[in-house]
């Protein structure tokens, strides 16, 4: 062996404990960790959250900050990229659990890597709220530490069809293109079930690969089989190639929506005229209008959060904003900050907030509904239940436009 | 429906032919499998994109921009850093290829953010429709551009002094060297005539797809099958073998579903090794 | 003596470290850098003493990933059953899959366990019994947090003692005879009566699994798993530059390949959020035109030729 060696070694392990010494906690301060999508496919909707998130906090600090019994604490955020990939994100929840010593957990977002974080919250006993991740196959691993506040995912496309029956003439025929992670696969499932049970036919139901961008094969399928609607569970980078290449191939659908993508000012900005007239979900609009819990109310949430961010918020950011909301209310209700009270809190939530009504099922995903959304002029409208504006169907063909 | 499965799986094919000619060639004349080949089609695709975002050129024409700087590119890093290893073993250079390939991956990634970015031309989604089958435009254009390019490095390297310099170096290397003929150089030469090609396929596909820094990995994959199918050391090889995947994988996921896709490009081009490793028109060295 | 008195005392206070820190982190980066050593000392075998180059041997580490969560959240056994029973599927398939792709040498062998590899991934996201892309649950471990930490660990390095154990023999014997007389020059290998497949088809075998009892430990460990990461070809660049940094063919040369990449790694991750695999990049261009013959190699020659060392590197290899 070489005299070297054992000293090279020595340096290396002394680099290791540089790297994995700790902070030293300040008084009075709640450390909030997030590791969340600032790179990678998810970014786009990544930065949703990441924005409401800090939002939400320096609101409240600014306001005073949370109280636990009879002293005031303020909300510090710590983030860390997960680059939209699962495995990362999990090494990034442990650091921020071993390293930085984190209070309480916010969810990351989609589906897929909420999933391996909760179990790791599940883990440490640490209380974990998400506004990012809808599939039930989060929610059913009696996991008594994760929150959630997007709807249940098999239930996105429920009122779309509730929808479809009002117009004439009714459509029959329905094709549902899903991707093939935790979310879509809800809402394909979710969705089929519930279509079939109205009586619609599924001329369609193909799965397609997370991250694809050429979709000429399915959508050429489709195109043979013409069916009335196109239901399409996907993440919005998928949702744009999709609407894209539909007119690319010249598909004309009497309906087009996407359960991510509608929504987003991103989308509509890419996609431009192309947008106009495609249908979408959501939990939330921005005609919605609740009273607040740290803001006046979603009116007075709408305006500071465009004065600040310079683009419309959407369902995603509004959220993000209860997932802080929802976790101030419940150690304000425990009075402390001793995270099982915490989680007891959060159990039996009743919370009104710009967000809308907050109470957890049992599983702890919210007790909640989608709307229906409609592009029209360059902007979302809610058209069902609540008609906002008239929607137009069907769609217009693409070369008549 | 048959013939529009068809005409897809052609189209799509002859871009897969240009994205592999340049990895081939590389191949074929310097025995270096470019792992980093497609984060060389990935600048491409950015050097066209930043050039409509921010000059308005077309893509179409930002071909010439392309190809010329990649080519640049491709001297560059073949002289200062590959020409050092050409003679180790092979995962040496394969390990240097995977380095090259992260550091440019990250850089853009750096550069650009992960976010997905698209050319967006006014033309994009038009099409036309024949015998019932509709096609778009910029694919048919894609298409005919890349089979365009394969002809012109058909005649570049049968009729021109420095295309047979490079042949004859990677048919007969002592032979080359006795006969005067610059070795270091001609890699050079070849290795950047290779990033060119696929810079060029980089421009075309940016007009067709999405792109992210991180594409370029699966796009080195499907480059390897097409050249493993087509055969070395045969300037048509590419183009068979793109077609040739092309068409298979637009059958294939027709029949099978979507997510087939590269099941079936892999179990091809393992089957392929196995049992014809020279491919459909190869005259391979082994 | 000195010398290596010094590594034992090291080596054994590695062995201790769960009980030295409570810092579970850290903890678990130390099991990591033994998950890697055990893929970086099985790829070895093949590619360092036999010199088959594989490129597709994250495949082994996928299968036993995928194997052990299939079992344990399907049928009721435990972990540790799961787990061997999923090296031995690895072991299974390294064996078919080199009665074929054996028979290839250099490149092609390169490209054809990259293909295998991929192959597998894809055929993975596309079955039923794998829950296809979207990812598969394991059963939690039944411990306490810190309990959890320390149990991976010492499963870890027990394996990768056997992993080096079993190495350390077949260098010794026949066996690692026969491989190097196959990495040397295979046609003179066979002509002297060595049956080379059979030789061969043993190697990529016991490659295959380990790095299955290490995908076992993975997936187990973190309770969920996607095709994407447990079949991912950047874990394969890994195996191989380790062991090409630690000292091909080498015993140990892996082991300290794993260890520097994976700190050099953590450090660049702590202190460049964002740029930290750029650096990689280019920490592994360095040293693969610097020092292709691994970090030991430098330590013994840098004293005797000084930076000279390093340009005859690279002339033994230019054009």
């Amino acid at each position: 062996m070489k005299k070297s060696l054992p000293f090279f070694n020595f340096v290396l392990v002394v680099f290791i404990f540089f790297c994995f010494s700790g902070n030293v906690v300040a008084e009075n301060i709640i450390k909030l960790g997030s590791s969340i999508s600032f790179t990678g496919k998810h970014s786009r909707s990544g930065k949703l959250y990441i924005d409401s998130y800090k939002l939400a906090v320096d609101t409240i600090n600014s306001k005073g900050g949370v109280k636990v019994g009879d002293k005031t604490y303020k909300l510090k955020l710590i983030f860390y990229d997960d680059r939209s990939d699962s495995s990362e994100s999990s090494k990034m929840v442990e650091k921020l659990i071993g390293k930085d010593k984190v209070d309480f957990l916010l969810g990351p977002y989609s589906s897929g890597i909420t999933i391996p974080d909760s179990l790791i919250a599940r883990r440490y006993r640490i209380p974990m709220i998400e506004g990012g991740g809808a599939s039930e196959k989060i929610f059913n691993k009696k996991n008594k530490y994760i929150f959630g506040l997007l709807p249940e995912a098999g239930e996105y496309f429920k009122s779309t069809l509730e929808y479809l029956k009002t117009v004439k003439p009714t459509p029959k025929s329905i094709a549902i293109l899903y991707a093939d992670d935790k979310f879509d696969l809800s809402v394909g499932e979710g969705t089929k079930k519930i279509a079939e049970k109205m009586g619609f036919k599924i001329e369609i139901f193909e799965k397609y690969s997370e991250g694809q961008s050429d979709f000429t094969s399915v959508l050429t399928k489709i195109k043979g089989k013409n069916p009335d609607v196109i239901l399409v569970g996907g993440h919005t980078e998928e949702a744009l190639n999709i609407t894209q290449q539909l007119k690319e191939l010249d598909v004309n659908p009497k309906m087009l929506s996407l359960t991510v993508g509608p929504s987003e000012s991103d989308f509509r900005k890419a996609l431009g005229k192309d947008s106009e007239f495609v249908f979408g979900v959501a939990s939330w609009s921005t005609q919605m209008n609740f009273k607040g819990y740290i803001f006046k109310d979603t009116a007075e949430f709408i305006n500071i959060f465009k004065n600040k961010f310079k683009y419309d918020p959407d369902y995603h950011n509004a959220a993000g904003i209860a997932c802080v909301s929802v976790l101030k209310y419940a150690i304000e209700k425990a009075g402390s900050l001793d995270r099982e009270k915490v989680r007891e809190a959060l159990v039996n939530s009743d919370l009104q907030t710009i967000y809308g009504t907050i109470k957890f099922n049992p599983n702890g995903q919210i007790n909640g509904t989608s709307i229906v959304l409609q592009i029209l002029d360059g902007k979302v409208f809610e058209v069902y239940p609540n008609t906002l504006k008239k929607s137009v169907y069907p769609m217009p063909p693409w070369k008549k436009r | 429906m048959t013939l529009q499965i068809l005409i897809n799986g052609i189209l799509k094919g002859g871009l897969y032919g240009l994205m592999a000619l340049g990895m081939s060639l590389i191949w074929g004349v310097m025995n270096i499998i470019n792992i980093a080949h497609g984060a060389f089609i990935m600048i491409g695709a950015y050097i066209t994109f930043l050039l409509f975002n921010f000059t308005g050129i077309d893509p179409f024409v930002s071909l010439i921009f392309s190809s010329s700087i990649m080519f640049l590119i491709g001297y560059t890093i073949q002289r200062g850093i590959i020409n050092l290893v050409i003679r180790a073993e092979i995962f040496i250079t394969l390990i240097l290829a995977f380095g090259i390939e992260i550091f440019i991956n990250n850089a853009a990634l750096m550069i650009f953010s992960a976010d997905v970015r698209k050319v967006k031309v006014s033309y994009g989604a038009s099409n036309f429709n024949m015998f019932g089958v509709t096609i778009p435009y910029v694919r048919l254009i894609a298409f005919l551009l890349a089979i365009a390019i394969t002809i012109i490095l058909f005649f570049f390297m049968t009729r021109t002094k420095s295309g047979r310099a490079i042949r004859a170096t990677s048919q007969d290397l002592d032979g080359a060297v006795l006969s005067g003929v610059r070795v270091s150089r001609i890699y050079a030469i070849t290795f950047g005539i290779g990033t060119a090609l696929a810079g060029a396929a980089g421009t075309l596909w940016a007009i067709i797809f999405p792109l992210s820094p991180t594409m370029g990995g699966s796009l080195t994959l499907k480059s390897f099958v097409v050249t493993i199918i087509g055969g070395l050391g045969t300037m048509l090889g590419p183009v068979i073998g793109g077609l040739t995947l092309g068409i298979v994988e637009s059958f294939g996921t027709n029949w099978f579903g979507t997510t087939f896709e590269s099941l079936i490009s892999f179990s091809i081009l393992v089957i392929i090794l196995i049992f014809r490793p020279k491919g459909i028109l190869g005259k391979g060295k082994e | 003596m000195k010398k290596n008195l010094l590594l034992i005392s090291i080596l054994i206070l590695f062995s201790l470290s769960p009980f030295l820190t409570s810092n579970n982190f850290l903890i678990r980066f130390l099991t990591d850098i033994l998950i890697f050593s055990i893929l970086a000392s099985s790829w070895n075998i093949i590619g360092g003493y036999t010199g088959y180059a594989s490129f597709g041997n994250v495949v082994f580490f996928g299968i036993g990933a995928y194997s052990t969560s299939i079992l344990m959240s399907n049928t009721g056994l435990g972990f540790f059953v799961s787990m061997i029973l999923g090296g031995i599927i690895a072991a299974l398939f390294a064996l078919l899959m080199g009665l074929p792709i054996l028979r290839l040498k250099g490149h092609y062998f390169a490209i054809a366990t990259l293909g295998v590899a991929e192959a597998i991934k894809a055929l993975v996201q596309n079955l039923n019994i794998t829950e296809g892309n979207s990812g598969i649950y394991l059963p939690p471990p039944e411990m306490s947090v810190d309990g959890i930490y320390t149990f991976f660990f010492y499963v870890t390095l027990i394996v990768l003692a056997l992993l080096l154990f079993l190495t350390s023999i077949i260098f010794k014997n026949k066996f690692g005879y026969n491989l190097k007389a196959i990495r040397e020059n295979e046609d003179s290998a066979n002509s002297m009566g060595i049956n080379t497949t059979i030789y061969k088809s043993a190697a990529f075998s016991l490659s295959g699994f380990f790095s299955g009892l290490a995908g076992g430990i993975y997936a187990f460990q973190q309770g969920f798993i996607k095709p994407e990461p447990v079949f991912n070809v950047l874990i394969t660049i890994k195996m191989i530059v380790m062991s090409v940094f630690g000292g091909l063919g080498s015993l140990f040369g892996p082991l300290i390949g794993a260890f520097t990449i994976e700190t050099i790694s953590e450090f660049l991750s702590s202190y460049f959020l964002v740029a930290h695999t750029l650096f990689l990049g280019i920490v592994i261009i360095l040293m693969i035109l610097f020092a292709p013959k691994g970090m030991l190699d430098i330590f013994i020659n840098i004293r005797k030729k000084g930076l000279s060392y390093f340009r005859k590197n690279i002339e033994e290899h230019r054009v």
